[in-house]
């Protein structure tokens, strides 16, 4: 027999002593009472029957004029017994595994990935709208229906894929450059525009790529603003020379433009320093759902102070994460003293400051050619001011 | 009319167990003894225990009787159809 079934029906060692202990595991036999681990000591057998068995034996050991002394009790029947007192503790827990499970049933948040142009607060609230707000029971929800909503709602999203991971409803989407969306828009009105490539800055052009459409500029050409740099437009000659059709097509090519910008900031020479008193107060907070319960009672003593909050979530199993967490904020008071930079500190910020822009450009594969930066010193600010003279590239 | 024709030429059981290739400890009750190497031994058709002590188990079988050698002899399960026998076995004889 299966130890685990042994175990949960429960069994005992009994001692069999008396006249003729080997007849009464003759008659267990007989009487179908399966009996294991028979062995003999000085004062009989010794041996193992389960639970149900041992009320059987009485008659038994009647018949064979022997006794039966009861070593030992082993299985969940006796555990529970002996358990008994702690009754409350067991409910709890079977209370808790309950609550566990129905909990791991429904999804208690939303996570959205890979958008960019389309915030999260703006899917949740569609979501909402169609009557999918945290928490909802998992079954209820068609996903497929979902990701249909979603892509009709915002035409930006060119792919999605909606699942559930554990109590997390996980969102994975691709949007289109919205650029290009925006750009068709605002040239739905005008003649033909959407089929140009057009300058979005003012400056000089300093190469010219064309790949399709009909170019408008030449190198070293001035252009200002919207001029236009490729046209899509192209016109089908007859054999007079008069113009028999205009091919519509999307202008494609490079055009490199340079340009020239300006940034100018200052820097407050007096600032407002924090000094930290070293007093620190530690607060609990218990998040079940959307309630958050308030575990300090006593009033805030600081005026100014700094809050630092750690987020725990204690229940998460795998993949479940249930809406219960406890956050631990962390307030250091401070005041404020005036205080001064010293010029090398104020060369510091101007130089992260300038480092930043220069970073920013790089993102949007904007080259830097010449960067010239003034700085001005008065007593209370520096100005800055940074010349850039810049290679944009404009492709299609 | 009998399909036999005197009661001489009916066959014998023995013959018919041997023609049929019946398993003779069901038709016999012959006990049937299993010995896994010098430890275990596994007993099936089998009356009782006559004698049982650590050196030494006898068991009524249905026709004969069977004594199991050894030393530190202890049965590890024991029901009405077969019982297993543990321990360092010496001999087993059949009395």
């Amino acid at each position: 027999m299966n130890h685990w079934v042994i175990y949960l029906k429960g069994y005992m060692t009994i001692l069999v002593y008396g006249v003729a202990p080997w007849r009464f595991v003759t008659m267990c036999g007989n009487h179908h009472i399966y009996l294991w681990n028979v062995s003999q000591n000085k004062d009989g057998f010794v041996m193992n029957l389960s639970l149900a068995d041992y009320k059987r034996i009485k008659n038994l050991l009647k018949k064979t004029g022997t006794k039966a002394v009861v070593l030992k009790e082993v299985g969940l029947p006796y555990f529970l017994f002996r358990m008994k007192r702690h009754s409350l503790f067991f409910i709890c827990l079977a209370i808790t595994c309950m609550l566990l499970f129905l909990s791991s049933l429904f999804v208690w948040d939303v996570k959205i990935y890979g958008n960019e142009y389309v915030s999260d607060n703006e899917i949740i609230r569609t979501l909402e709208e169609s009557h999918v707000s945290v928490p909802f029971f998992s079954k209820t929800i068609n996903y497929f229906k979902l990701e249909e909503m979603i892509r009709e709602e915002f035409p930006s999203v060119s792919w999605i894929s909606v699942k559930r991971d554990g109590s997390v409803l996980k969102i994975y989407l691709k949007e289109e450059v919205l650029k290009n969306i925006e750009m068709k828009n605002e040239n739905e009105t005008s003649d033909f525009p959407f089929y140009n490539i057009v300058s979005p800055v003012d400056g000089q052009i300093i190469n010219i790529v064309v790949r399709r459409g009909i170019p408008k500029v030449k190198r070293g050409d001035s252009i200002e603003k919207n001029t236009i740099l490729i046209e899509g437009n192209m016109p089908v000659y007859a054999e007079d020379g008069s113009i028999l059709e205009n091919q519509k097509m999307q202008a494609a090519g490079d055009v490199y433009i340079s340009t020239k910008k300006e940034f100018h900031y200052s820097i407050p020479v007096e600032y407002e320093r924090k000094d930290f008193t070293k007093r620190i107060r530690d607060v609990y907070k218990i998040r079940i759902g959307n309630l958050w319960i308030d575990l300090d009672f006593h009033r805030n003593p600081y005026d100014k102070f700094d809050e630092v909050t750690y987020i725990w979530n204690p229940i998460t199993i795998g993949r479940y994460e249930l809406p219960v967490s406890i956050m631990h904020c962390q307030k250091k008071e401070y005041t404020i003293m005036n205080a001064k930079y010293t010029e090398k500190q104020l060369l510091n910020i101007s130089k992260n400051q300038n480092d930043l822009i220069d970073k920013k450009l790089l993102e949007k594969t904007i080259q830097i050619k010449q960067k010239d930066v003034t700085i001005k010193k008065y007593n209370k600010k520096w100005d800055i001011t940074v010349w850039l003279q810049l290679i944009e590239k404009i492709s299609e | 009319m009998s399909k036999f024709k005197s009661i001489k030429h009916l066959p014998k059981k023995d013959e018919v167990v041997e023609f049929l290739e019946l398993p003779r400890d069901t038709v016999y009750h012959d006990s049937v003894v299993t010995i896994i190497g010098n430890s275990r031994v596994i007993v099936e058709n089998y009356k009782g225990i006559i004698e049982y002590s650590l050196d030494k188990i006898v068991l009524q079988g249905k026709k004969q009787r069977i004594q199991i050698l050894g030393k530190k002899l202890m049965i590890q399960y024991y029901t009405n159809t077969d019982m297993k026998i543990c321990g360092l076995i010496d001999a087993i004889q059949y009395l």
